[in-house]
């Protein structure tokens, strides 16, 4: 592997073509279907395992160390990484009997925390087929209490920064945020943390002002695919029961009152024209949206390497012409956020790595939570009652 | 589903404005508590100063804090005026007993009184029944039922807070531009009856001591420093021409600006005669309140400056209890506690300026610089006010300017007993601004007038009453004994 590569581009053909486990990484990872990699510069891949000869790259475990080499033996010796291994808490079950994992999964350093039943769609008989979300399985609901003592166990841990809610209710009004209202609130209560929800756009702009006033931090919408006959297509739930325009509404009004660079939505690559994923970056981007350009895991689609990171670089140059703050949506294992982009672009983007860098320490995430706190408490007002 | 209930806060709004407006926004109270407070101390250490003494250079300080805050509504009025309350014996200007004593001034009680006998008036129903039937009576046509709403809204104010009086007829006059089918910020028609409703009740509420809290806060700030005072008819005189003429002058300001746009007022006679049929013929409540109104009115007339207006006053409201025509629980809506608390503290915090010869050293450092003769002190005193009183409190200006009236009184050799009114009636008048006062707010919440609508003919009537009420101290009140010199 040659020490020009940059780890961006690693990342874009790990989640493409996945890794191949050898028997020394096995013993050390077992056997998931999907393995988080942390690269250099921070990066951060989810990489599907793979047959050998069909996955372009080999990990095997030496001592302590893991090691990825191309498959073909191209690209120079091995390269160090560290493989990131399942956090413990996911294994152990709440004070009620329920396990830890249906309540909460890990996604980098984000605490992804799915209360709710299965999704909606599913549910609808609608799903969106690539989606691992919609492909979880049914169970009760979780307590209040139980999600509090889920994410205590993950700081605890050290397992994760910060916390992302998600739900798939859409029945409602709300796109799900008043069902989740009441666990963003107890962990708002008990954490010192930013949060973050993934939820489908609610039917009245009123309810994203209360999704801020309520302290989520930042929202996503997710769209996945901009071109409407791909839509259509490939999520039928979301074209049908809620529909594009609607996504595109409720994130452009979201960006207006959300932080810059807090409200973004996924685009799966290569579910659709390339060209379509393209105008959907920059029509976002206009709007103060941040495009997350994401794989689908559960249906891998073939895409060319080449075509995806100019791609890339486009999301990169789009986000940073509209002057979108980059700093927030960051280590996705399974998307490319637009900073990471910046290595297809060519750019340093030396002032927005700095700036990031600092949210990483102590202090500066700190300093990140309080000024969010502050910009709420500034912006959010309770309705007067008319005089007369 | 395990979660129940909803932690949202469902009214809630997104202020987008740009957030350096935001922060200055709030930064600007803390800021000011502090600039009070840092005022405070710079006057409370600076070195002695020529013709101040040692506690009147404390209870300036107390003054330029208080000053500060009323100013600017950091605090509220009223919390300013306990401070004052508070810092006027830990500061040594005034001996705690001497503080409190001087809450209880008969001002206080007399505003008290009088907020009683308007809730009285208001829960019975008797002041909607003389607002229906003036309108019922005299406004069949759109001049009529303008002149009507402009004068029974003076006239009302003679005996209840002109805010009441606001906010009494404002249903009314919101119910006859609706029936006339008015568009809102299109209509002459409209316009003029909400500047007629806002202007009627401050042009009345100076007509007499009951319009509003002004005049016995200035009349109880009067009598703490010489003994001095004013009985109901001797204020009611004095003040009556400059009604006389600003209801003249507003009358014809408001068909100048918003000339009548409507040809018949058929509709609007319609609603309001069936509003009078509702209620129905005069009660035995409304009878027994009237009487007692009269009669205490009588009182304070004839036997006012003998008993006391506040004596009176109290007297009126035992006699509605005595005779169950209220009971307390519907009293205590109407009677605002915070503008009690306030008056007490001003009248405690101009007494000590008095005491202590801060308020004479006061006024020769300021009004006293511009103004040479006593016919100018009592055109730039009235200027201040009128001008103050467009963006602040009308009591808190009085609270302001009494004490410093006092000392330049004492500085010209001016009977200090002129000062009251040269302070308090000007004071009250506020025509170019909502936040001038509550009745103007009221009138501009109905959307039928701009800022503009205010501002404009608003100028114009500031000017007349402040040379309405120049003529009238040169002229008039010497005529009833109210000289300038001693």
């Amino acid at each position: 592997m040659t020490g020009d590569e940059h780890p961006a581009r690693l990342k874009l053909e790990l989640v493409l073509g996945g890794v191949h486990l050898e028997p020394s990484a096995y013993a050390a990872l077992g056997a998931p279907t999907a393995i988080d990699l942390r690269l250099d510069g921070g990066l951060c891949a989810s990489a599907p395992t793979a047959e050998r000869g069909t996955a372009p790259f080999v990990l095997e475990a030496e001592a302590d160390r893991f090691l990825l080499r191309r498959a073909n033996g191209s690209g120079g010796g091995p390269r160090p990484v560290r493989a990131l291994r399942p956090p413990r808490f996911l294994a152990r079950r709440t004070s009620r009997g329920t396990p830890m994992w249906r309540i909460a999964s890990v996604r980098g350093p984000h605490l992804l925390v799915h209360p709710d039943l299965a999704c909606g769609f599913s549910v609808q008989g609608a799903p969106c087929p690539f989606c691992v979300e919609g492909a979880r399985g049914p169970h009760d609901g979780a307590a209040v209490a139980e999600v509090v003592e889920v994410v205590r166990a993950a700081f605890a841990e050290g397992a994760v920064e910060s916390v992302c809610f998600n739900s798939a209710a859409f029945a409602g009004d709300d796109g799900g945020i008043a069902f989740l209202a009441p666990y963003i609130e107890a962990v708002r209560m008990h954490f010192d943390t930013l949060v973050a929800a993934q939820i489908h756009p609610p039917r009245t702009d009123r309810w994203i002002d209360r999704t801020y006033a309520l302290g989520v931090d930042a929202v996503s919408y997710n769209l996945e695919l901009f071109d409407p006959d791909a839509l259509t297509r490939h999520c039928v739930g979301r074209a049908r029961y809620i529909g594009r325009e609607r996504y595109l509404e409720a994130l452009a009004y979201a960006a207006a009152i959300f932080p810059s660079g807090t409200v973004w939505t996924d685009l799966v690559l290569g579910l659709e024209p390339l060209e379509s994923t393209l105008a959907g970056i920059e029509a976002l981007a206009a709007t103060g949206v941040v495009p997350v350009i994401a794989t689908a895991r559960a249906r891998p689609a073939a895409t060319d390497a080449g075509a995806a990171a100019a791609l890339l670089a486009e999301l990169y140059r789009a986000v940073r012409r509209r002057r979108i703050n980059m700093g927030w949506v960051r280590d996705l294992p399974g998307g490319f956020a637009p900073l990471e982009a910046r290595y297809f672009a060519g750019d340093d983007a030396r002032l927005a790595v700095a700036l990031q860098g600092l949210t990483r320490w102590r202090l500066g995430g700190l300093a990140a939570r309080n000024l969010a706190r502050v910009r709420r408490r500034l912006r959010v007002r309770h309705a007067e009652r008319p005089h007369g | 589903m395990a979660a129940s209930g909803s932690p949202f806060a469902l009214d809630v709004e997104i202020d987008r404005r740009p957030l350096w407006r935001l922060l200055a926004e709030r930064t600007y109270r803390p800021l000011v508590l502090l600039l009070g407070f840092a005022a405070f101390l710079a006057i409370r250490t600076m070195p002695a100063q020529p013709g101040l003494s040692p506690e009147g250079q404390k209870a300036f300080a107390v003054f330029v804090l208080c000053l500060v805050y009323w100013v600017t509504s950091a605090l509220p009025l009223m919390v300013t005026s306990l401070l004052a309350m508070v810092l006027l014996p830990t500061t040594g200007v005034l001996s705690a007993r001497d503080t409190y004593a001087l809450f209880g001034n008969e001002a206080v009680f007399f505003i008290l009184g009088a907020f009683i006998l308007a809730a009285a008036l208001m829960k019975c129903g008797l002041s909607t029944r003389i607002a229906l039937t003036v309108l019922r009576r005299f406004g069949h046509t759109p001049r009529a039922l303008l002149l009507s709403l402009f004068g029974m809204n003076a006239f009302l104010s003679f005996f209840m807070s002109e805010h009441a009086v606001a906010a009494m007829t404002f249903p009314i006059t919101v119910e006859i531009a609706q029936v006339l089918r008015l568009p809102r910020g299109r209509s002459n028609y409209g316009r003029a009856l909400f500047l007629a409703m806002a202007w009627g009740t401050q042009i009345g509420g100076i007509g007499t001591l009951l319009g509003g809290g002004r005049a016995p806060l200035a009349i109880g700030m009067l009598r703490e420093a010489t003994g001095q005072t004013y009985s109901f008819g001797e204020w009611t005189l004095a003040a009556l021409p400059i009604v006389g003429a600003l209801l003249l002058a507003g009358w014809v300001v408001i068909l100048r600006f918003c000339p009548i746009d409507v040809g018949s007022v058929r509709d609007a006679d319609a609603i309001i005669a069936e509003k009078s049929l509702r209620m129905g013929r005069l009660s035995y409540r409304e009878q027994a309140i009237g009487a007692i109104m009269l009669a205490t009115l009588v009182a304070w007339i004839v036997g006012g400056e003998e008993v006391g207006l506040a004596s009176i006053a109290l007297a009126g409201v035992i006699a509605i209890f005595v005779f169950r025509l209220l009971k307390w629980p519907d009293v205590e809506p109407f009677v605002n506690w915070g503008v009690l608390l306030m008056y007490g503290g001003a009248i405690a915090l101009g007494s000590a300026l008095n005491r202590s010869g801060a308020s004479a050293w006061l006024a020769g450092l300021t009004v006293s610089r511009w103004a040479a003769t006593p016919v100018q002190v009592v055109a730039l005193v009235g200027a201040i006010g009128i001008l103050l009183t467009e963006a602040m409190s009308h009591s808190a200006v009085v609270a302001l300017l009494m004490p410093v009236a006092l000392g330049i009184a004492q500085r010209y050799g001016i009977d200090p007993r002129v000062m009251a009114p040269v302070v308090a009636l000007p004071s009250g008048l506020a025509f170019t601004l909502p936040v001038g006062t509550p009745g103007n707010a009221i009138a501009y919440s109905s959307g039928y007038l701009r800022l503009r609508d205010m501002l404009v003919p608003g100028s114009l009537m500031v000017v007349i009453a402040w040379a309405a009420f120049v003529a009238t101290a040169l002229y008039y009140w010497p005529l009833i004994g109210l000289t300038l010199t001693r």
